[in-house]
């Protein structure tokens, strides 16, 4: 299978003042279509660097960024921003709803700007929120409000869906709830999932599991039988 | 320092947010600048004229009396305490004829002290024929220095009162009489002073002095038109007051009591005289009788010597026929004799010859007495005749002499009986002690300053209001961030009050800051500006003094910090209240709301999603939402209240000179002109080139009241009341009906209606002179600016007054003139003796045009104020926006919104209060307007209502464009926003 995401030597430095720091330092890894890949490491490891890079939301300093046969790393502002618009899905740690939208209308918010948007009630009713499209953000519990971030990510029908520690502010049954409808997105609709994740302890769910270590990547796992979140307690 | 690391904290905050620093700073300036700006310029305008009234030692206090004043007076009114100085001085109104009209000036004489002279150009008097004239009388009259002006009086001999009557200007200047172009009125020429004439003193010989000019103790220290100076004043009124009661009996003595005693002797000494004149006549009767007796005298004695003549001839006649009979009868008998021959009888021939002889010698003897009686009687007769006419001639110079004589006593008498009524006439001498509250233009400039102090009180009202909604969101939203940091705080055992003061502390310095800019700039710039604005009116105003206004200044920090300090502490008692737990978990986020549009489900279907957040959002911030708006609707309603003074001066030239007068020109005639004069000249006029139409009028000024109101107006009668339509609109000024003039009623003008407080159908009264007020129905109230006038017709003016029009007026319609032609025109007409001015719309027009332009400074400001007050309310409504939603604005970025869609987000939400604010504005504006319209009126004009829709254009696209310019600024904001903060937690 040919790789749908491609990272080829790719470094961050921020320099700040006379110190240089080298956030990312020559990352190399490949993605196929479908899979679900977690990439775990340590706080300050770089792997929200190289989400942000991946998300088209940061630019590389040095190296390639494949994605789906195009290099984005290349990109200026305007076509990273239509990447993000028409390929990438995002799901935030702490949601990022509109307050002031309705789940619905927060779903609708990111389809509207998209190519191929997928319909918002019916994504909605996919993650289980089919009774509460028309309640706000501050009317729904944490998991709920996760699962809207994820509709509305799905919603766009992007190429990849890019999740930054989606169950980091979620309790744990919760957590593992959202883990398994992403995991079921991934299954079912065939959509490349990349989790980031400190919990290595749910490595065991993904196809592939990408390990970063002081901006390098340490090892890389590829799980031919992945488990059900399910099975996994930690 | 104890809190030092409080202290450094504040400080780091400050450097932190020096944006939303600054906007509480800036509209507190601004605030602070309206309020103490426009409050100072109250006591700034009081100042002004103090200093010019000071500068040049103005009266306080000037007694006039009826009966005039002398120097014991003077003596003793310079006695009185309070009284710094009196000094007695001569005016009256006279008559000065100028090649093109006949203009009314007040003669002053020359103080020493009191009322110098404010000397523009040249020098004053030195001598009694020379003269310092008013500015405008060079402007009216076209004279210069050098040149000499002729002064006369309506009835009298100018003689009486001045020593000369032609005058060589040596100066131009003004007095503190007169701030303004009004010089007031008088009953002579047209009522109208147009300027005054300073004369040196001894250019007057006048009997009594007409005035005693007082400055009182101090005056100087006190400011004119200030509660504190009128009290003073009117002290020393009283005292001045309390011996006019001795002054006037000493004056009614001197003047009725010695010309009484006066008049005594003369009637004493006429009555001599006219025996003596009587006994002259008399004897010249006697001795005429005399003469004519003579002559009859002499006519007998001619007669009898005639007779006495005739009966001699008649004697000789018969003398001579007996003579010839006794020659016959010699004849005979000396033939008989002859023949007788005898010597005796010879002898006897002889002798008897000799006897005849004798006879004829006697008669021719007696014939030529005869002849020389008749020579005699002819002589004398001659002589007769001369005296006869001699006689006549005398009777005749006796006529004439007894006439003359009689007249010249009945003159006599009469003059002395004019004297004794004149006298009975005099009534005791009034006196009227009248302070500088007699002068005009001091009331009327006392009462602007008054009005303008009004404005102050309201007007910066709006600027405080938006500066508490300013300082209340941004403290706020200060208190919002920082509530983990306020837990932390109290958690380490800080209090409440410690915690609290960061925040007031940060309120209070950008407010202290904000205050001192905005009395520093705002204290002395708007006060310039006003006065600048209001010299317009008060030209003769020499300085604009702008000292800083402590008392404002401090008033105005006051207010500001009281507002910014209740705002602040409002914005944080909420958190300072809550436990130290809670304030450590991030505040909940507010409810996204349901609004009411989105029961209206086809509208809310049509809005996409940012705008639907917009909406909620607009609706769920409510301090945001009246900050903007009531900004917004501030900065709207400076441009309006700007604009719309524009509109309401510009009114008066425009609407009042083309919609409701169409006279091109108006000429005023000669007050003595004759109705065929009159005829002449219309018939002239129908003739001259360019004029169309003309219309003779009369306008006279006249009292009007209508129950406790007064008001001076000026009468215009037409002489055709259904020509006048064709020069002026009798209209409704809202309704724009139109109205006909009609008998037994009258039109009076807007401005005057509201003044009398008067309403169509009511009736008022008008007063001639000091005849009886006659009474009349207003029939319709006219849309008018300038001036008040009251409309009648012919037939209503005649039987109102019982008085025949006399018309001095002409109005005319011309064609299209050039400056040339209307020149050459006005040339023409002033050369015939019954023109004695005209004046050209145009002039008119071009003169308040230039007021106008003077006036641009006011809307300048304005549009500067309204900028900033826009500027300031949306920078800082961006400012918490774009940091309360800097997660939600980099999340949008993330999912992938452009720039511009970003920024549109934002901006929905500022166009849209923009909007909203706009349209609260321009309720607000219109409300301003006519506040401030009604408040800076002056009684003789009105200014138009309403606001072009020009201007709402103007202003709504000086408002968008300031929001536009925000929204600019405010983009780069944007752009920097940095997509990670989306992955923050929420702090």
């Amino acid at each position: 299978m040919s790789s749908f995401v491609e990272l080829r030597q790719v470094k961050k430095v921020y320099k700040m003042g006379e110190v240089t720091i080298h956030a990312v330092d020559g990352i190399n890894f490949e993605i196929t279509k479908g899979e679900f890949v977690v990439i775990v490491g340590p706080s300050g490891a770089g792997k929200t660097t190289v989400l942000n890079i991946l998300g088209g939301m940061d630019s590389c300093s040095e190296g390639n960024v494949e994605v789906d046969g195009v290099d984005i790393s290349k990109f200026n502002n305007r076509q990273l921003t239509v990447y993000r618009r028409d390929d990438i899905g995002f799901v935030f740690q702490f949601y990022n709803l509109i307050q002031n939208l309705t789940a619905i209308e927060n779903v609708e918010l990111a389809s509207q700007i998209c190519k191929n948007p997928l319909d918002a009630k019916a994504v909605l009713e996919e993650v289980g929120l089919g009774d509460r499209l028309y309640n706000f953000p501050a009317q729904l519990s944490g998991g709920e409000q996760q699962r809207v971030s994820i509709a509305r990510a799905l919603a766009k029908n992007p190429k990849l869906l890019l999740c930054d520690e989606p169950t980091g502010a979620l309790d744990y049954n919760t957590g593992k709830a959202i883990l398994k409808l992403l995991q079921d997105t991934c299954r079912k609709n065939g959509m490349t999932v990349i989790v980031i994740t400190h919990n290595s302890a749910i490595a065991p769910m993904a196809d592939r599991v990408i390990k970063i270590k002081n901006g390098k990547v340490s090892k890389i796992t590829i799980n031919d039988l992945p488990v059900s979140v399910d099975t996994i307690e930690w | 320092m104890k809190k030092k690391a409080i202290f450094k904290d504040f400080i780091v905050e400050i450097k932190k947010s020096l944006s939303r620093f600054f906007s509480i700073l800036l509209i507190v300036a601004l605030g602070v600048a309206f309020y103490s700006g426009i409050r100072s310029t109250k006591p700034d305008m009081q100042l002004s004229a103090d200093t010019y009234y000071d500068d040049n030692n103005f009266m306080d206090i000037r007694v006039l009396s009826t009966l005039g004043l002398t120097e014991e007076d003077e003596n003793a009114i310079q006695q009185i305490e309070g009284v710094y100085k009196a000094e007695p001085g001569y005016s009256f109104e006279a008559l000065c004829q100028t090649d093109s009209s006949s203009l009314v000036v007040k003669l002053f004489s020359m103080q020493n002290t009191i009322n110098s002279i404010n000397i523009l150009s040249g020098r004053l008097p030195k001598t009694s024929t020379e003269c310092l004239v008013d500015a405008q009388f060079i402007d009216s009259s076209g004279y210069q220095i050098g040149d000499t002006i002729t002064i006369q009086l309506e009835e009298e001999d100018i003689l009486d009162k001045l020593t000369n009557q032609t005058f060589t200007i040596t100066g131009i200047g003004s007095t503190p009489f007169y701030l303004s172009r009004e010089r007031g009125s008088t009953s002579i020429g047209n009522g109208n002073i147009n300027s005054f004439i300073l004369l040196s003193t001894d250019a007057f010989q006048m009997e009594a002095y007409t005035e005693i000019y007082v400055t009182v103790d101090n005056g100087i220290s006190f400011v004119s038109n200030t509660k504190e100076y009128e009290s003073f004043v009117k002290s020393v009124v009283k005292n001045i007051e309390s011996i006019a009661d001795i002054r006037r009996e000493a004056r009614y003595i001197e003047i009725i009591e010695e010309p009484t005693k006066e008049l005594e002797e003369a009637k004493i000494e006429l009555n001599r005289e006219e025996a003596k004149a009587n006994k002259e006549l008399d004897d010249a009767a006697k001795k005429l009788a005399d003469a004519s007796l003579e002559i009859q005298d002499g006519e007998k004695s001619i007669s009898e010597a005639k007779s006495k003549l005739e009966d001699g001839r008649v004697e000789l006649e018969l003398q001579k026929e007996k003579l010839i009979k006794s020659e016959d009868e010699l004849e005979i008998a000396a033939d008989t004799l002859r023949s007788g021959e005898t010597a005796l009888n010879e002898s006897v021939i002889e002798e008897s010859k000799k006897r005849i002889k004798d006879g004829w010698d006697e008669i021719a003897k007696a014939e030529e007495r005869i002849a020389e009686s008749e020579s005699l009687i002819l002589e004398k007769e001659a002589d007769l005749k001369l005296g006869k006419e001699t006689l006549a001639e005398n009777e005749k110079e006796y006529k004439d002499a007894v006439k003359t004589a009689e007249k010249e006593f009945s003159d006599a008498w009469n003059k002395i009986a004019d004297s004794e009524k004149k006298l009975s006439k005099l009534e005791y001498p009034k006196w009227y002690v009248l302070d500088r509250n007699s002068i005009q233009t001091y009331v009327e400039y006392g009462q602007d300053a008054e009005r303008i102090g009004n404005i102050g009180k309201v007007f910066p009202a709006i600027f405080f209001l938006v500066a508490a909604l300013v300082s209340l969101t941004t403290m706020t939203r200060m208190v919002e961030e920082e509530r983990t940091q306020i837990g932390t705080l109290k958690a380490l055992g800080y209090s409440k009050s410690i915690i609290a003061s960061k925040y007031i502390m940060y309120g209070l310095l950008a407010t202290l800051l904000g205050s001192i800019i905005g009395n520093a700039v705002g204290g002395k710039v708007l006060p310039i500006v006003i006065i600048t604005a209001y010299k317009l009116l008060y030209a003769n105003l020499p300085t604009v003094i702008t000292p800083y206004n402590i008392y404002y200044g401090l008033i105005s920090t006051l207010l500001a910090v009281m507002t910014t300090t209740l705002a602040t502490l409002f914005a944080c008692y909420k958190e300072l209240l809550l436990p130290p737990s809670m304030l450590m978990r991030p505040a909940a986020p507010k409810q996204g709301k349901r609004v009411i549009f989105e029961r209206i489900p086809w509208l809310w279907k049509r809005l996409n999603f940012t705008s639907k957040s917009t909406i909620r959002n607009l609706l769920r911030y409510k301090k945001r939402f009246f900050m903007t708006v009531f900004g917004i609707g501030g900065c709207m309603s400076l441009l309006l209240v700007g604009y719309g003074l524009m509109d309401s001066i510009g009114a008066m030239s425009s609407v009042q000179y083309i919609d409701i007068w169409h006279q091109d020109a108006s000429v005023l005639l000669d007050n003595e002109a004759t109705e065929e004069e009159l005829n002449v000249l219309i018939e002239g006029l129908s003739k001259t080139e360019n004029i169309e139409n003309s219309l003779l009028i009369s306008e006279e000024s006249m009292d009007i009241s209508y129950l406790k109101f007064t008001e001076n107006c000026n009468i215009l009668v037409p002489e055709d009341s259904q020509q006048i339509s064709e020069f002026v609109s009798f209209r409704n000024r809202i309704t724009k009906e139109e109205y006909e003039l009609e008998d037994g009623s009258v039109i009076i003008t807007e401005k005057l209606a509201s003044l009398l407080n008067a309403q169509v159908g009511d009736t008022i009264n008008l007063s001639k002179d000091e005849t009886k007020p006659m009474e009349i129905k207003i029939s319709h109230i006219i849309e008018n600016y300038m001036m008040h006038y009251v409309f009648m017709t012919k037939n209503t003016y005649e039987s109102l007054f019982s008085l025949d029009t006399k018309y001095n007026k002409i109005l005319l319609k011309t064609s299209q003139m050039t400056q040339e032609s209307e020149d050459a025109m006005a040339l023409k007409l002033l050369e015939l003796p019954v023109v004695t001015n005209i004046t050209y719309t145009s002039d008119l027009q071009k003169q308040l045009d230039d007021m106008l332009n003077s006036l641009n400074i006011v809307v300048f400001v304005l549009i500067v104020a309204a900028g900033l007050l826009a500027f300031v309310v949306l920078y800082n409504l961006n400012n918490i926006n774009i940091n309360e939603r800097q997660r939600e604005l980099a999340t949008l970025k993330v999912l992938g919104f452009l720039d511009m869609e970003v920024a549109t987000y934002v901006y929905r939400e500022n166009v849209l209060l923009t909007l909203l604010g706009s349209i609260a504005g321009v309720f607000l504006g219109i409300i301003m307007h006519r506040f401030v319209i009604l408040t800076v009126e002056i009684d003789m004009i009105m200014f138009g209502r309403t606001i072009n829709f020009t201007s709402f254009i103007y202003s709504t696209l000086l408002t968008l464009g300031f929001s536009a310019f925000v929204n600019f600024v405010m983009f780069y904001k944007l752009r920097k926003i940095d997509m990670v903060e989306s992955l923050k937690s929420i702090e």
